[in-house]
């Protein structure tokens, strides 16, 4: 795919408070409409390379980079949908609020775009007229509501961390198959944070594998899983465990 | 049929919130059933049933054919031991492994004082676990390595069955997968009855020999599960199924 980096960074390294190194010498680089999937388990520095990267380190990590960096307008959406929403405050504000600060809209607009994501996402329109908290909807979604919260902000790229680890599979099933189809008609980026190879697999064309803290093989997401190269992805394509093909 | 537990037309649930609406299940003897379903389902909930944790509000559970009454007694608490998500949950942070291993053993009759530590060697070498276990405090194992303690402590008394309730499902991948071989090469050797819960049918695959399906506090269908994987009997099974990412290529 051509065209410049819209969202990336060269040689990053990333310490904690007692100058231990958390990441390595990590590059990334996504250009329009290309999706990466950063897979790795606990501990591999997946999350705090993707932190780094929309300016949310947590409080203590320090970052040196080596090269360039480029930040595009981009927005995130996070493992619990329910802690990322404000539990006392209706759904349908906090939506209209992202978007009159985002798109410095008048009220009028504001509740009129708002009502139009909700039709975009599957969601409850009476949300719209309603004073909802967070805490009366499902999991599921509440993810949706920040993926509406985080398409109004126009993004070029969308930043997922394990998007849908803590959802039920259907729900699972749904809410990829929404990123992706959100993703081709609107052609931002996609970097996907996730443990899981299999989920990585449905959303990104190429993949980057982590391991404590550096990035030990990348390269589109077929050749990964079927002629994996180093030893850490062949256990991770290894610890996929597969069901069957149901007979039609 | 030999069955270790069974539950017949089971009601159950928490002051005035029922959960379970007539559960009727039954798990034979060293076979490994899988209970499936999504978040709410009642899962848990059957297993705090099935370990005599939760008494039903009507319905009957038997173990070895006897009625299993809502207090457990010692007996029963030898015979059903569980293993939960949390490791932590079920090991005293303030006592040494090997210490809280040989008292549940001694305790149980599973070994005489004498002869428990040597016991629990054994059995802490079973687990692939270092020779010094023992002699550690839960907190200087790794979160697989925790996992594996409370499966041995589950295992020290040498129970009838065993209830897993989502018990890799916290673990990475690759530690999941070691956990899960261990569980299967366990069962092979010891002839476990397992109740293996989990919300991955991908883990229920790998570890079960039939497969239950649960959803909102019923069970929909139950069946061996090459059946269920080739031909899920209902439309949530069949949806179920379908929702797991696949690779294919």
């Amino acid at each position: 795919m051509d065209g410049d980096v819209i969202l990336g960074v060269e040689g990053l390294n990333l310490y904690d408070r007692a100058g231990n190194r958390l990441v390595r010498d990590v590059s990334i680089g996504l250009r329009a409409g290309e999706t990466l999937g950063l897979v790795g388990e606990s501990g591999s520095g997946k999350t705090l390379t993707l932190r780094s990267l929309v300016g949310l380190l947590p409080d203590g990590v320090r970052e040196e980079c080596a090269g360039r960096r480029d930040n595009p307008n981009c927005a995130m959406i996070f493992q619990n949908p329910m802690s990322a929403l404000d539990p006392l405050c209706p759904v349908f504000r906090q939506l209209c609020e992202v978007i009159r600060i985002r798109q410095r809209t008048n009220p009028a607009k504001t509740k009129a775009r708002a009502t139009e994501l909700l039709r975009r996402l599957s969601l409850p329109e009476e949300l719209a007229v309603s004073d909802r908290l967070p805490g009366s909807l499902s999991g599921g979604q509440c993810q949706r509501v920040l993926i509406a919260m985080a398409l109004s902000c126009n993004p070029e790229a969308l930043l997922c961390d394990e998007p849908t680890t803590a959802l039920d599979v259907t729900v699972q099933r749904q809410t990829l198959a929404l990123i992706g189809e959100l993703q081709r008609e609107r052609g931002f980026a996609v970097l996907f944070v996730t443990h899981n190879l299999a989920v990585a697999a449905q959303v990104c064309r190429s993949l980057a594998v982590m391991r404590r803290g550096e990035i030990v093989e990348r390269g589109p997401v077929r050749r990964l899983l079927t002629e994996p190269a180093h030893e850490y992805t062949k256990t991770l394509a290894r610890a996929i465990l597969p069901v069957s093909r149901r007979e039609a | 049929m030999d069955a270790v537990l069974e539950l017949r037309h089971v009601h159950a649930g928490y002051e005035d919130r029922p959960v379970l609406e007539d559960v009727s299940l039954v798990i034979p003897r060293h076979r490994v059933v899988g209970l499936v379903g999504e978040s709410g389902s009642g899962k848990s909930t059957l297993a705090r049933v099935a370990a005599g944790l939760l008494a039903p509000a009507s319905g009957q559970v038997l173990l070895d054919g006897r009625p299993l009454s809502g207090r457990r007694d010692k007996a029963a608490c030898r015979k059903i031991q569980m293993v939960f998500q949390n490791p932590e949950g079920s090991l005293n942070p303030r006592r040494r492994v090997g210490r809280a291993l040989e008292e549940a053993m001694v305790f149980h009759g599973a070994a005489a004082r004498g002869e428990a530590r040597e016991k629990c060697l054994r059995l802490m070498e079973r687990m692939e676990l270092p020779a010094d276990a023992l002699d550690r405090l839960p907190r200087a194992f790794s979160g697989g390595q925790k996992q594996r303690v409370a499966l041995a402590r589950a295992l020290a008394v040498e129970p009838e069955l065993l209830i897993a309730d989502e018990a890799t499902s916290a673990l990475d991948v690759s530690v999941q997968l070691k956990m899960l071989d261990l569980i299967r090469a366990l069962r092979a050797e010891r002839s476990l009855t397992i109740l293996f819960i989990s919300h991955d049918l991908g883990v229920i695959r790998y570890v079960c020999d039939e497969v239950v399906v649960m959803r909102a506090g019923r069970i929909l269908e139950a069946q061996p599960a090459g059946d269920f994987f080739l031909r899920p009997q209902t439309e949530y099974g069949r949806q179920l199924l379908d929702s797991v990412p696949r690779i294919d290529f």
